[in-house]
């Protein structure tokens, strides 16, 4: 990803394994999961349903269900440790380093509190400032987002808007606190494909205008081609291939991230649809405790050879930036 | 503005008149009515007398022209007149009313502040000791059966030791005032306000930790922790007033079988309520009082019923907007 090694990352995760803790042993969610975000960056997360996307989001911001616990490696933000920091540091970065947009804005914001009182929380927990300055960066960052009659919609509450227009609410309430790293997780998935392609606009003109750091969390490989610098691909709590965005979108190396590519359907206007240009991959992620000591993939591999199943694969670097855990020399090529 | 008002009114006067109705042909359903008892007690059965009374009282007329007179003096607010009593309908409601509110009022508000702070408390402790401990007690606070309850509270407390009295409003014979006589009625209270109030504290412990739980699952939850809002912030700025609404609800819909129950704890702790009233006033066949409680208790329970409809608005801005 672009990395040079004198160059500290503002996000470091380094060989992050997260358990589930139930009866019996501990089942891993994320296993080794390592990628880095430099300062001004946009990284994308991609994978089906299942593949840790999430759980790495939540682990970052220190929000893991209770259930989940991590058990080793390291988070570092900022030259900061995160996995050792005190729920109390975690909160306070939350408040004014880290903030989050999620995928469902339906649901995300509270139904009893006006969209002011809501922003105007956020401003208050990241500055400590007075209500009205912080009413102030409320409207500000309202207007950024382009809500239009913005000082009539503070007063307003969450049910009075539009999906898209509340997914622009919780962009706000992010950017209020102006945090070093913005996580969006999945934030056009429960939107109207034309409200899609406007809050991704957004989101790039606002990365663009204030340098935001952003980790996107996704499977629409369209939001990848759209916005991101570099994207990591993950499979059955595993990153499986990290890199440049053009090296994942034109020379994707394993398997898995190829299969991805292929079963994005692709239109263009004037043309007539291509109705078996996309392939389903066959088969779903394996489940939490049926996970193999070899390549996760290995089930649904099209280039699955003897030995795949057997023993995890290495981790081979292509380039500087370009990284592939697969066994296949073909595939490598 | 004015028109949802309006329709409200009209349909809240088509309901008061229904259960005016529907009180009447109940009561008059049944076989007797005040003149048997009367006779009865007075030892007299000659035909001739009871024929004479019921020409006085009315009841010798045809059903629907009696259900006529009842509703045209209903509308004067006139509940009639209790014959077993000597008195008018209205002037026995008045006097019993009070205590009967005070009752009902102190074991539901009770209830509901104590079950709530339970509930709340057990769910941000989930699967805790004291989640465990208030869970239990909810369950079988829900399952103690009233009279029960004061009876063994009335053994224990009042008659075993002492500690507090188990029969009436004010110490028989007191003629305390002021403070003095706020205290007697307080302690006076204590048991029945108890044992009413048990079972609803319990219902709303176990309603309102189901709801505050779910409500601590939902999205916007997620949304205040990515804010850094510290957890009793998360719990009573964003959860709790979600999780008031089922609640507020559950308060509404029991109000009315709480006056019920305070038949059976006016019955047992001679509480000179509405309950007590009406108790006697079945046992005597006293049709027009029986009658004027049921109306003036449905009026009560619709009273309850607007303020919550009310309080949900307050609450909840989405219901407002459609108000």
């Amino acid at each position: 990803m672009a990395q040079t090694e004198d160059m500290q990352a503002l996000l470091d995760i380094r060989n992050l394994t997260v358990n589930l803790l139930r009866s019996g042993a501990p089942v891993d969610v994320l296993q080794d999961v390592s990628f880095s975000i430099q300062a001004g960056r946009v990284v994308a997360v991609v994978g089906e349903s299942g593949c840790g996307k999430s759980i790495t989001a939540s682990s970052i911001v220190g929000l893991l269900p209770p259930s989940m616990q991590i058990a080793s490696g390291q988070i570092s933000f900022d030259g900061e440790d995160l996995v050792g920091a005190s729920e109390r540091r975690l909160r306070q970065l939350r408040a004014k380093s880290m903030a989050m947009v999620f995928q469902d804005p339906m649901t995300s914001l509270n139904p009893l509190m006006t969209i002011g009182r809501q922003l105007q929380e956020a401003a208050i927990m990241a500055f400590g400032c007075s209500t009205e300055k912080a009413d102030e960066i409320a409207l500000s960052m309202l207007q950024k987002v382009g809500i239009p009659d913005a000082v009539s919609r503070l007063q307003e509450y969450p049910h009075s808007l539009s999906g898209g227009m509340r997914q622009r609410v919780m962009i706000a309430m992010a950017l209020c606190r102006k945090p070093k790293l913005l996580i969006a997780d999945e934030p056009t998935t429960a939107l109207d494909v034309t409200i899609q392609l406007q809050i991704l606009r957004l989101l790039a003109d606002l990365q663009a205008e204030l340098s935001l750091t952003i980790l996107i969390i996704t499977h629409n490989l369209g939001v990848v081609a759209e916005l991101a610098d570099d994207v990591v691909v993950m499979y059955a709590g595993k990153v499986v291939e990290s890199g440049g965005v053009d090296e994942i979108l034109k020379t994707p190396k394993h398997p898995y991230t190829r299969a991805l590519l292929a079963a994005t359907p692709r239109f263009a206007i004037g043309q007539p649809p291509e109705r078996i240009a996309f392939k389903e991959i066959k088969g779903t992620v394996p489940e939490l405790g049926k996970r193999g000591p070899g390549c996760r993939f290995e089930a649904r591999c099209p280039a699955s050879e003897p030995g795949c199943a057997a023993s995890a694969p290495e981790t081979v670097r292509i380039t500087a930036s370009h990284i592939v855990a697969c066994r296949s020399r073909e595939m490598l090529q | 503005m004015l028109r949802p008002v309006i329709t409200k009114v009209f349909r809240l006067a088509i309901t008061i008149g229904m259960i005016a109705i529907i009180n009447f042909l109940v009561i008059h359903s049944t076989p007797g009515d005040a003149v048997d008892v009367l006779a009865g007690e007075a030892g007299v059965a000659d035909a001739g007398y009871t024929a004479e009374l019921r020409q006085k009282f009315g009841l010798d007329q045809p059903l629907p022209v009696q259900l006529f007179h009842y509703m045209s003096r209903l509308l004067q607010f006139d509940l009639g007149y209790s014959f077993r009593h000597n008195m008018p309908v209205i002037d026995l409601i008045a006097g019993r009313i009070g205590p009967t509110m005070l009752l009902v009022g102190t074991a539901l508000f009770g209830a509901l502040l104590l079950g709530v702070v339970a509930g709340t408390v057990a769910a941000s402790r989930q699967n805790s000791l004291l989640d465990y401990t208030i869970s239990v007690l909810a369950l079988v606070g829900y399952a103690t059966p009233m009279f029960w309850l004061g009876l063994m509270l009335v053994v224990l407390l009042a008659v075993g030791g002492g500690i507090l009295p188990a029969s009436g409003m004010t110490t028989s014979g007191s003629t305390a005032t002021g403070l003095a006589y706020l205290i007697d009625v307080l302690r006076h209270l204590v048991l029945p306000a108890v044992t009413l109030g048990l079972f609803y504290f319990a219902t709303y412990a176990r309603l309102a930790r189901a709801s505050v739980l779910d409500a601590l699952s939902q999205d916007y939850i997620r949304t205040a922790r990515s804010k850094g809002l510290a957890g009793h912030t998360v719990l009573f700025r964003h959860a709790l007033r979600n999780a008031l609404l089922p609640v507020a609800t559950m308060f509404s819909l029991q109000f009315g079988a709480a006056l019920g129950g305070a038949v059976v704890v006016e019955a047992v702790f001679a509480w000179p309520g509405l309950g007590r009233l009406a108790f006697e006033a079945i046992s005597q066949r006293d049709y027009n009082l029986l009658q004027g409680i049921l109306f003036m208790s449905s009026l009560l329970v619709i009273a309850i019923n607007l303020l919550t409809d009310f309080l949900y608005t307050v609450i909840d801005p989405r219901i407002r907007k459609r108000a």
